[in-house]
């Protein structure tokens, strides 16, 4: 790999001073994906700053009665952490559906929240196309083999989806990013953090180069208890969701005061199925809601040749996670 | 011998903790580290290759193109080395396929290397490339190298099928798998003088020093190659690839040792896969079920750098009793990697198609499976009328299908249910040849009482430290713990490949031979000895244990390292060749198994899990207890992940797969594998050779496969004939 200068900062001012005064310079967490990218020369940092050192690093109960979880706490801290336990079931199940015990206790929160996405051809730089890897040399993907990829959001650009779990459970539950840059802090809502590909895959968040991310909030929550992530992936273990599903509910009785359905493996980002959700508030839950409303989750797709299975998919993985969320399964 | 207490591995310490030496782990004084530059186009020639900036990276020693590579003999290009594929050496600027090894970046540290490799700029002169398989498939030509491959009869097929009262047609695929051995494929290579030695994990070392030698130009006499462990091999081991000759060439132009170490991206286009297959399989029944003929005609893929066949229709010529049969296998030339053997070679892809065929002729007739086979039982081997020189495969189908509980399946697809989820029986057949060869070994016992056991053969993860052990120890009458066993280098007694499941069988007849030879000798010198207790002993009535022989009832015992001491020996050695004799000539040698699979389909998602897997096997003796039911259980898994996970997928316009990553390229994982329950009959079979022991390391994979699609096809009733059965192929065809 390309080489670089490696600095450990012990504050946030002295982390930001090395992201400001190096333009190519990137955070660097556990490294699980940026140190992969890096060794197949698709990322090419001259510069990592590493997070370990900085004040990120705790999982606090907010007075509001949510939770604020430091951007360098590791997967597995945070999936087991009691206070995500008991308030966010929906955040522990979903990571730990994701990767492997090794890769989990090195990933960490802000690091899982910068992952870049999935795509055959962005992964191997002899693909000569990517407008990830190289804005302006095409899309391989677009006619190529493309089992895998977007059928929602995406453009010609770009089909690449959102590889992580944990955002996808983040989706449904409003959680906030919170970010420090030179000049200001700012919380960004996890439905704004990442971005469609549109005309500029190669920018995937809407994070600054010199802005930081200090924790993830998750706000007091009154859907967070019934819920359920359901994950499909082409082997039980240690495999990208082909689909995923985070369904959660708030019931008054049987009717439904709010609904939240994400879904991971779909779209470049997590991908919130507005319309279901609507569908269901309101209404007493049954079998009958929870199947228009699954009916609609693929309302809009745009699949590919090869991801056309992912609409049959996407429509059972809601129901299943709905009625399990319902308590109806 | 007894199998009462299992033998753990003897090698099992040094692997887990780290002190076994792998071929990368052997440090070097000045060791340089090379790292390939592959092509990125699939056809053309090299225009030029710009090493500026590359040889500007601190630390590069050299940078290695076609342009400045050491000119090799007949530029490298070799015939009468028939066994080995054309690999890239550097001698032209011909590139035939994506991923080809074009040059060497060489620096003092492996990241300067790589970085170097990364900044070297490639112009090429781009020709069009032929990489799409179901394009070509059908102007596939016959093998060059054809025989029995290109085209086989057996009786008058044609006739069969006219008077047939059934006819089964269908066509099944296989995708290109590769190797994925744990350890990545790396050589180091150490001139001192005109005397090479080669660090190589190789399942062939005394061919590697044959090759290395042609290659060079140099005499074997002054090529070692070492290769004492290796870390999984499965047939991509068994070849040279352009890394290891790019390391002695690279350690010649700089005068200090180079070590080569592929990653796994590399190690799918450097070294090779096993080929697509599409086989079309007919087959000409009665409705009582009795087989008249089956036809399979084998279109596979193969590269321009060796004609390998994956020979998928031998295996139908003798696993059923038909009154006629034939087979022929065409190839479709890719500007692709060279394809190569892969576990099972033939067998692996064969035995899939044909035992899905005959489910669903099953299905078609209305009759059991088992009992569809067991109506076809050849009793001898249909091809040349031969007996066998061994075969309980009835007793495998029983026990297997007893317990896997077969009585009490339904046949009607979708029949089975545990609670939501689609449960799915299925079964098939296992097979794979005998293999027995020539090859030598050197046991030597010392005067302490310890043996050495040394043959130029390899542990490639299947125990062969452990199991020759266990021979040596038998023979001798010695406890394991003072045998010590060397593999994996050519100073050894020679030795051949460790493929074809043929080592035990092979090498550890030489070490039985060796071994008698070495306990004859010490035995003489007892019975000659005034001094021993056996003194004119008949030799007859002497036994062996616990490195003491001895005449039990007589209470006379003399240990082996008494009797050495006594007569002034340090040593006792022998070195033997063993081979299969004139004995063997009247029978047929295969073993044969059964395989049972259950699995769980989700009806909404769309997943299949394997929950339970039954295999029986008749490998005659199992000598090594532990060691050999882990190779037929890791058979079954490969067989498993046959069915439902593996396939590189090949993008035809870029003449590169997608996924060559282990992220990507899916094996399975321990959850996705069930509860295995592997057996083995046990039974020796003393006419295929002195330990009674057929081959185990290739068997698993077969039946495992068409058992888990036979499952799939009874817990859904859709019939999946493209491997692997992902997914998205359920879901098109599933209603929810």
């Amino acid at each position: 790999m390309k080489p670089f200068h490696f600095m450990r900062p012990a504050n946030i001012p002295a982390a930001m001073a090395a992201l400001q005064d190096s333009p190519n310079a990137r955070l660097l967490g556990g490294g699980t994906n940026l140190v992969d990218l890096m060794r197949l020369g698709i990322e090419q940092p001259n510069r990592l700053v590493q997070i370990h050192a900085l004040p990120l690093a705790q999982i606090e109960s907010m007075p509001d009665g949510g939770v604020r979880i430091g951007a360098a706490i590791s997967n597995t801290e945070m999936a087991n952490h009691p206070l995500i336990r008991e308030r966010y079931p929906l955040l522990s199940k979903a990571l730990l559906s994701g990767a492997s015990p090794q890769l989990r206790n090195m990933a960490t929160a802000g690091g899982n929240l910068m992952q870049r996405t999935r795509c055959y051809y962005f992964m191997d730089t002899a693909f000569p196309a990517c407008n990830k890897r190289n804005p302006g040399s095409g899309c391989a993907a677009l006619e190529g083999v493309n089992r895998i990829h977007a059928i929602f959001g995406a453009s010609n650009s770009c089909i690449a989806v959102h590889p992580s779990d944990m955002c996808v459970a983040l989706a449904a539950l409003d959680a906030v990013i919170q970010v420090r840059g030179p000049k200001e802090s700012r919380a960004i809502p996890i439905n704004d953090f990442h971005r469609l590909p549109g005309d500029t895959p190669h920018i995937e968040t809407n994070l600054a180069p010199d802005e930081i991310i200090t924790s993830i909030d998750l706000p007091r929550s009154r859907w967070a208890r019934r819920v359920e992530y359901v994950k499909l992936r082409d082997r039980h273990s240690f495999a990208f969701a082909l689909v995923s599903c985070a369904a959660a509910l708030d019931l008054d009785g049987k009717i439904v005061r709010a609904a939240r359905l994400a879904f991971g493996g779909v779209a470049h980002k997590p991908w919130r199925s507005f319309a279901a959700e609507q569908l269901l508030v309101g209404k007493p839950l049954n079998i009958d809601l929870i199947e228009r409303a699954s009916d609609l989750v693929v309302e809009g797709a745009k699949p590919r040749p090869g991801n056309r299975f992912k609409l049959a998919l996407m429509k059972n993985i809601a129901k299943r996670s709905l009625m399990s969320a319902g308590g109806m399964a | 011998m007894s199998n009462a207490q299992p033998q753990w591995r003897v090698d099992g310490v040094a692997k887990v903790t780290g002190t076994a030496q792998f071929g990368a782990d052997f440090p070097l004084e000045r060791l340089a580290f090379g790292v390939s530059i592959l092509s990125t186009v699939a056809k053309g020639r090299i225009r030029s290759m710009d090493v500026r900036d590359a040889k500007r990276v601190r630390g590069v020693l050299e940078i290695i193109t076609p342009s400045n590579a050491l000119a090799l003999p007949n530029k490298g290009v070799h015939p009468e080395l028939k066994d080995a594929p054309q690999i890239a050496m550097l001698q032209d600027e011909l590139v035939d396929y994506n991923g080809k090894a074009i040059g060497l970046a060489v620096a003092d540290s492996l990241e300067a290397a790589q970085y170097a490799a990364s900044l070297v700029k490639v112009e090429y002169e781009v020709q069009p490339h032929l990489c799409d398989f179901e394009s070509q498939a059908d102007l596939a030509v016959a093998p060059k190298n054809g025989g029995d491959a290109a085209k086989y009869d057996r009786g008058k097929v044609a006739e069969q099928f006219e008077s047939a009262e059934v006819h089964l047609q269908e066509t099944y695929s296989t995708p290109v798998q590769h190797h994925n051995p744990m350890e990545p494929h790396a050589t180091i290579a150490h001139w001192q003088g005109d005397r090479l030695t080669l660090y190589e994990p190789s399942q062939w070392i005394v061919f590697v020093r044959t090759c290395i030698s042609v290659w060079f130009g140099v005499s074997e006499a002054n090529i070692r190659v070492l290769g004492p462990y290796v870390g999984g091999g499965f047939g991509g081991k068994g070849a040279l690839w352009s890394h290891s000759p790019l390391a002695v060439m690279a350690a010649k132009m700089l005068n200090r040792p180079v070590k080569i170490a592929l990653d796994r991206r590399q190690m799918y286009t450097v070294t090779a896969s096993r080929p697509r297959t599409r086989q079309k399989i007919q087959i000409a029944a009665r409705k009582s079920g009795d087989l008249m003929a089956i036809q399979n005609d084998v279109v596979l893929h193969a590269s321009p750098q060796i004609e390998l066949i994956e020979d998928s229709g031998t295996v139908s010529h003798y696993l059923y009793k038909t009154e006629a049969n034939s087979t022929s296998h065409r190839v479709a030339v890719l500007d692709t990697s060279p394809t190569w053997v892969m576990r099972a070679p033939g067998e692996a892809t064969g035995s899939f198609a044909l035992e899905s065929a005959m489910d669903e002729l099953a299905y078609k007739l209305n009759i059991d499976p088992i009992d569809l086979r067991l109506r076809n039982y050849a009793e001898t081997d249909v091809t040349n009328g031969k007996p066998y020189s061994q075969k309980l495969l009835r007793d495998c189908y029983a026990q297997a299908a007893e317990r896997f509980g077969w009585s009490r399946r339904t046949p009607t697809p979708s029949s089975m249910r545990d609670e939501n989820l689609l449960l799915g029986w299925g079964m098939a057949t296992a097979t794979y040849p005998a293999y027995r060869a020539a090859s030598s070994a050197m046991v030597r016992i010392l005067s302490d009482g310890s043996v050495f056991v040394g043959s130029a053969t390899h542990e490639i993860g299947t125990g062969t430290y452990t199991v020759l052990a266990q021979i040596a120890s038998a023979a001798l009458g010695i406890p394991i713990d003072h045998i010590q066993v060397k593999t994996g280098d050519t100073d050894l007694p020679p030795a051949i490949y460790s493929g074809g499941s043929l080592t035990v069988a092979t090498v550890g007849s030489a070490v039985h031979a060796a071994a008698g030879q070495v306990r004859q000798t010490v035995i003489e010198m007892a019975i000659n000895d005034p001094a021993s207790p056996l003194y004119h002993a008949a030799p007859g009535q002497i036994t062996m244990a616990e490195g003491e022989l001895l005449i039990a009832d007589k209470n006379a015992r003399d240990s082996y390292s008494a009797i050495l001491r006594r007569n002034g020996r340090k040593s006792v050695e022998v070195t033997t060749e063993s081979k299969p004799g004139k004995d063997i000539d009247p029978y047929s040698t295969h073993s044969f198994g059964a395989a049972f699979a259950e699995v769980a389909v989700d009806p909404e998602m769309f997943t299949v899990r394997v929950r339970r897997f039954v295999g029986v096997y008749d490998v005659g003796r199992l000598i090594s207890q532990k060691t050999g039911i882990n190779q037929l259980a890791g058979g079954a898994v490969w067989g498993i992940s046959m069915a439902l996970f593996e396939e590189a997928m090949m993008d035809p316009r870029y003449g590169r797969s997608v996924n060559m990553d282990l992220a990507e390229y899916h094996l399975p994982t321990n959850a996705d594998i069930g509860e295995m329950d592997i057996s083995v009959l046990d039974v020796p079979d003393f006419k295929f050779n002195p330990l009674g022991a057929r081959g185990v390391g290739e068997m698993g994979i077969t039946g495992a496969c068409a058992a888990v699609a036979n499952a799939v096809f009874h817990a859904t009733g859709i019939r999946v004939r493209d491997l692997p059965i992902t997914i998205d192929k359920l879901a098109g065809r599933m209603k929810a």
